[in-house]
């Protein structure tokens, strides 16, 4: 199911269309993900650790994020402050064993002087991309021990899809006391579309057969009214791949109503060069 | 808290402050010393100074030490040969490939740097060369000329000159020069990459309890990378919670794939106990030891309350970092660094999205061009005009005039 609606917030008004699906692949008995689509935030979490924690875990973490939409409104804060709750919860469920799980999400902030904001944070290897109706970016960096030989040039992107420890996460929910997402703000304005996903999809399906899901969904869409959302379709097409993992997808799109037309908009910077706060190879 | 240090044109770089150390060996450029001086005057430990220094990939990473005295302990990072005596114990960096961090008990710290200077001084806070530092009860090592250990080019297996031992130092002889190692794994791991044979690239960080009883850094390898497979031949990860072994975004110590085992996985997978898909693994379960506080007992300096005054007479405090533009965004910064972001009202097209970031670092008002289409220029109070260059952090003084062109003008100012 497909939800649509408006979101007021302030003296805006956000149109937004949001649906997410999981699965639990066609290998495994349990499916450790879980995932929450619900404004202003949206969030996926996979799982780890034995027996029934992993899928434990990934629950508590997602559960402490539906309780932000009650807290007023949502700022930079609040989502960092739900995720040391969420680390927290976490912890407390993992005491004596090993859980955790992994936490990508996106939300809509407001900064004060500056309006609002699509905010995106990430611990661990889930991923959220950016789809601008061409082309998939990816928006986080993997938090994972391939992802540092990827950077330091050991190893190229395709030999990290089949590296023996491509499931080595470096950074988790429920593994210290303190954990610090990787955070990016981007602001709010025209049509902005994020898709959130589990690595039970990105290791069944690279990033140009996921655009070209995302292309083929579009033109459906516009056909069958009742046919599948596009996590079901990418969920799907992840299983029927080898679905080796658990599959999880969000994607959510957001539209302001009153659009301001930018002359910039096609000469923007690959917005990884604004900050040199966090040099990657 | 007066330090003192051996003056050596050849020495280190020393970057000292009331409560804590760092000495740099190699060249570093101008840019990175700037930021390393402001990082190891934040209030934050050594998490900031590792990421600047580290921040090229371990086989560029220069060698340091750090140091930072608590009440009754002492702080320790070491990487290279730099050593560093607490009480009776000496920390070396020698056969590490990353680094090695040490807490140990003491009031006192004794650091001994390549360089051959001979004049002892006095010191409270400043960057300086030295090839001593001494501070606490420590005294002040006798320095022995030692060439300076340049971390080299990778690919360059230039045999680099053996650290001699200062006096009473009891190196093994059969230890291999960190710079020598680097170059020599360095290149292979290249020449391994390049042939498709992916190997051991990189080891494990351990702990090693005694730099005197430390194994040849090739044997460690070799012994890491059997312990790797064995436990890979298991279906096991446990090698990668070992007690001593913290695997952290810094050091990303990780074996490089088996051919036949990438073999395997290219095979329609089938559920295997162990197998290597499906089960996320977190490659820590431990705390990380050691994190660094402020030594109780000595307050922070009193930081002075710093504010950007934009064009409209708003005033923003300078409490955090500050991110201006036209539509500012931030890019995969650490939660706990997020600026705060301020639209430039006038919204010009002159200026970019994110235009400047300014900060106060440690005390110091620094301003960032953010690779802003049109740049950034600052005015000094005496009317000195100077066009920042693109990325890099600028200290700027109280009164200076902060211009994003399109006729907006921001200024700093102490309230």
């Amino acid at each position: 199911m497909e939800t649509r609606e408006e979101l007021a917030i302030g003296d805006t008004t956000v149109r937004l269309r949001y649906a997410g699906h999981t699965h639990v692949g066609a290998v495994r008995a349990n499916n450790e993900d879980n995932f929450l689509a619900c404004p202003p935030c949206w969030v996926v979490a996979d799982g780890m650790g034995g027996h029934a924690h992993g899928e434990r875990a990934s629950r508590v973490a997602v559960e402490t994020f539906a309780r932000l939409a009650a807290d007023g409104p949502t700022t930079p804060r609040t989502v960092l402050t739900a995720v040391r709750d969420a680390n927290a919860a976490v912890m407390v469920l993992g005491e004596g064993t090993l859980s955790g799980t992994t936490l990508t999400g996106v939300a809509i902030v407001e900064l004060d002087g500056a309006g609002l904001h699509w905010m995106t944070f990430n611990v661990g290897d889930s991923r959220t991309y950016l789809w601008n109706g061409h082309r998939l970016q990816q928006q986080s960096i993997d938090h994972s021990a391939v992802q540092e030989l990827v950077a330091a040039g050991v190893i190229d992107a395709a030999e990290a899809a089949w590296h023996p420890q491509r499931n080595v996460v470096t950074r988790a929910l429920g593994a210290e006391d303190e954990v610090d997402p990787d955070v990016w703000l981007v602001p709010m304005r025209g049509r902005q579309t994020f898709l959130l996903c589990s690595d039970g999809l990105t290791k069944e399906l690279d990033d140009e057969e996921i655009a070209r899901i995302i292309v083929f969904h579009d033109q459906q869409a516009a056909r069958e009214l009742d046919g599948p959302t596009l996590p079901e379709r990418l969920v799907a097409a992840a299983v029927a791949a080898g679905g080796r993992d658990n599959v999880t997808v969000v994607v959510v799109e957001s539209e302001g109503v009153e659009e301001v037309i930018d002359p910039e908009e096609t000469l923007d910077r690959d917005p990884r060069l604004l900050e040199d706060t966090m040099p990657r190879a | 808290m007066t330090h003192r240090y051996t003056a050596a044109s050849d020495g280190w770089l020393a970057f000292i402050t009331p409560a804590r150390q760092l000495f740099v060996g190699g060249a570093p450029d101008a840019a990175t010393i700037e930021r390393l001086w402001a990082r190891i005057r934040e209030e934050q430990g050594p998490a900031g100074v590792l990421e600047t220094l580290a921040e090229g990939g371990i086989f560029a990473t220069p060698p340091f030490a750090f140091v930072e005295l608590g009440d009754a302990e002492v702080e320790v990072i070491v990487r290279g040969d730099a050593s560093v005596q607490v009480g009776e114990e000496r920390v070396s960096g020698a056969g590490a490939t990353t680094w090695i961090e040490r807490r140990l008990p003491g009031s006192g710290v004794a650091v001994s740097l390549a360089g051959s200077g001979r004049l002892e001084l006095p010191i409270e806070v400043g960057v300086v060369r030295a090839s001593a530092f001494a501070s606490g009860g420590g005294a002040l090592p006798a320095v022995v000329p030692v060439a300076t250990a340049v971390v080299p080019e990778p690919a360059v297996a230039v045999p680099a000159a053996a650290p001699e031992p200062s006096a009473g130092e009891a190196f093994p002889d059969a230890t291999i020069p960190l710079a020598q190692y680097i170059a020599e794994e360095g290149a292979r791991s290249r020449a391994a990459a390049q042939a498709e044979q992916p190997r051991v690239s990189e080891e494990t960080v351990v702990e090693l309890p005694e730099v005197a009883g430390a194994e040849p850094a090739h044997a460690a390898a070799g012994e890491e990378a059997a312990a790797g497979e064995a436990a890979a031949d298991t279906g096991g990860y446990d090698y990668l919670f070992g007690a001593t072994v913290y695997h952290n975004v810094q050091d990303a110590a990780v074996h490089t794939a088996e051919p036949e085992e990438a073999d395997d996985e290219a095979a329609p997978a089938t559920p295997v106990e162990g197998d290597h898909d499906g089960n996320t693994v977190l490659t820590s379960s431990l705390s990380r030891p050691g994190r660094v506080r402020r030594p109780r007992g000595e307050a922070a300096p009193a930081a002075p309350v710093v504010a950007v005054v934009l064009p409209d007479g708003a005033r923003e405090v300078l409490d955090e970092a500050l991110v201006l533009g036209r539509s500012p965004s931030v890019s995969g910064v650490p939660g706990g660094q997020l600026p705060r972001l301020v639209t430039v009202p006038g919204g010009d097209q002159d200026i970019s999205r994110s235009h400047v970031r300014i900060a106060l670092e440690g005390g110091t008002v620094v301003v960032t061009d953010l690779h802003s289409r049109n740049g950034t220029v600052i005015v000094l109070p005496g009317g000195d005009k100077q066009k920042l260059r693109a990325g890099e952090p600028t200290p700027v003084i109280v009164g200076t005039i902060v211009d994003l062109g399109g006729g907006i003008e921001l200024r700093i100012e102490e309230l």
